[in-house]
């Protein structure tokens, strides 16, 4: 397990510099907003992950090295050119179409899933059932995409969909790290980190929520989750919960608490989130220590201490 | 009549003096069954952790009269890595050590091969976690026999120390130690 104290300095690290960047973003117009929350993201991120010793390596051999170094300066990239050009609806869905779908194969290219390594054939997913799941996990993370931007708009918080990412990412890292792939779910500690700095500090500024953060942090959400099942050992009911686990932020919208007052709908979201996120967490921790018990096998037999003393 | 006798003693005397010729060099699959590759880490610089690989195949060419000619190619698969704690081994498989989804074989390919005073020194690349280097084992043994009846049999081992940093399995260090030394017996066989 890597050490706590330096993650909790690489979650403040990110923290406050994202916090920073869009404090001292507010100075720029509402049209850089979008810009503004992808570069405290990535300053938030990328500082934190320093922290941890964490740098992006080329070439991109491994899954972590195409996440730092493809995946997330793409999205990042992609939600600050989309919220700055001023591309039509239409047009942004299909970006974000288009970049959901292209994650997941990017993650794993390469592997065993999608390469015949041991020779022809040998891959662990068949090219039919191989697409299936790509598009399937491609659109499942549109739809959480598009549902935590709309969530945004609606809701009216800066803090709801962000916060919720935040806490989902933090469970997410949690769960990843006890599956056998610490360095991995490590990875999400910052990334947890600088979406909530952001947007703490666009609630705090009385900012806008509704450019980069949802994008970035489902990305991230995604990413974290498909390595940890398909490189470590997180089980898929979990990083199911996990990943859908923002989407409850949705729920005070729909009636009769979307009568409520705007901070209680927001407390009520983060409560749920948070449930979900906690029990998805204590889960794995159950199974680990499960795991665990399994490799101390007491079988009945004469133990250590029956020999000691002779019995 | 005469003419058939002379030819067959010539004949004769022909096979009979003619050198013998060159046995051809002798080509080895890997036994599996008597073949081990265990490894062994610091762990935190308390002790040493052991583990081995079980599925261990390959083919070696051994030419006792020309060694430079000998070849050795082997491949381990990641995946059947054991070190007696099923918890362990899923975390080893991971990106933080072998990522055995990414690299899903460890495998020697030998380059020069010669005679040493106990076997043979064998130069060869070796690639772990997608990296290939130079590495150079000193395989003490190569009795031949035939065991059992039919099977013709021969065998080395030898053992070498890598840091595994180089190969770019670089995290959990110093917690898992970066010196690891890699113990390896094996046997051919052939019909």
């Amino acid at each position: 397990m890597p050490d706590p104290i330096l993650m909790l300095e690489a979650l403040a690290a990110a923290l406050f510099a994202s916090a920073l960047v869009v404090a001292a973003g507010r100075l720029a117009g509402r049209r850089w907003a979008g810009v503004v929350q992808a570069a405290a993201l990535a300053l938030g991120a990328y500082l934190g992950l320093a922290v941890l010793g964490v740098t992006p390596r080329w070439p991109l051999r491994e899954d972590q090295d195409r996440f730092l170094g493809l995946v997330l300066p793409a999205v990042l990239l992609v939600e600050a050119v989309g919220g700055w050009a001023r591309i039509p609806g239409r047009a942004k869905l299909a970006i974000r179409l288009v970049a959901s779908l292209a994650v997941a194969p990017v993650l794993l290219y390469g592997s065993s899933y999608l390469t015949d390594l041991g020779g022809p054939g040998t891959a662990d997913w068949p090219p039919a059932q191989r697409y299936a799941i790509l598009g399937g996990l491609g659109l499942t993370l549109f739809g959480v995409w598009s549902g935590l931007a709309w969530t945004s708009r609606r809701s009216a918080s800066a803090l709801r969909a962000p916060l919720a990412l935040a806490t989902a990412i933090g469970g997410a890292s949690l769960a990843v790290m006890l599956s056998g792939y610490a360095s991995g779910g490590m990875n999400g500690v910052p990334l947890a980190g600088a979406v909530a700095g952001a947007s703490i500090a666009a609630a705090l500024l009385k900012g806008d929520d509704r450019d980069a953060l949802p994008g970035v942090g489902a990305v991230a959400l995604f990413s974290l989750l498909l390595v940890g099942y398909a490189f470590g050992e997180l089980r898929p009911d979990v990083a199911t919960a996990l990943f859908l686990a923002p989407m409850l932020a949705a729920a005070p919208e729909a009636p009769p608490l979307a009568r409520s007052r705007p901070w209680m709908r927001t407390a009520f979201a983060l409560a749920l989130v948070g449930l979900a996120a906690a029990l998805a967490v204590g889960l794995t921790i159950h199974r680990f220590q499960a795991k665990a018990a399994e490799t101390r096998p007491n079988d009945g037999g004469p133990t250590a201490d029956d020999y000691g003393q002779f019995r | 009549m005469r003419a058939i006798a002379m030819t067959t003693g010539l004949l004769a005397a022909v096979l009979i003096l003619a050198p013998e010729p060159a046995r051809a060099a002798d080509k080895y699959n890997v036994d599996p069954a008597h073949t081990a590759v265990v490894f062994k880490i610091e762990h935190g610089g308390f002790s040493w952790t052991y583990g081995r690989f079980n599925d261990v195949s390959g083919t070696f060419t051994i030419d006792a009269k020309s060694p430079e000619s000998s070849q050795v190619a082997v491949i381990i698969k990641t995946d059947s890595l054991d070190t007696g704690n099923p918890q362990r081994e899923g975390h080893l498989k991971s990106p933080d050590f072998f990522n055995a989804k990414q690299f899903p074989s460890i495998t020697f390919k030998s380059t020069s091969v010669s005679k040493a005073e106990k076997g043979l020194t064998v130069v060869g690349d070796l690639t772990l976690h997608g990296v290939t280097k130079p590495v150079t084992l000193h395989l003490v043994g190569g009795k031949v026999g035939e065991f059992p009846k039919g099977v013709q049999r021969t065998g080395y081992s030898t053992e070498l120390s890598i840091k595994r940093s180089e190969f770019g399995m670089d995290k959990m260090i110093p917690a898992a130690g970066d010196e690891v030394v890699i113990m390896i017996s094996f046997e051919g066989t052939r019909p």
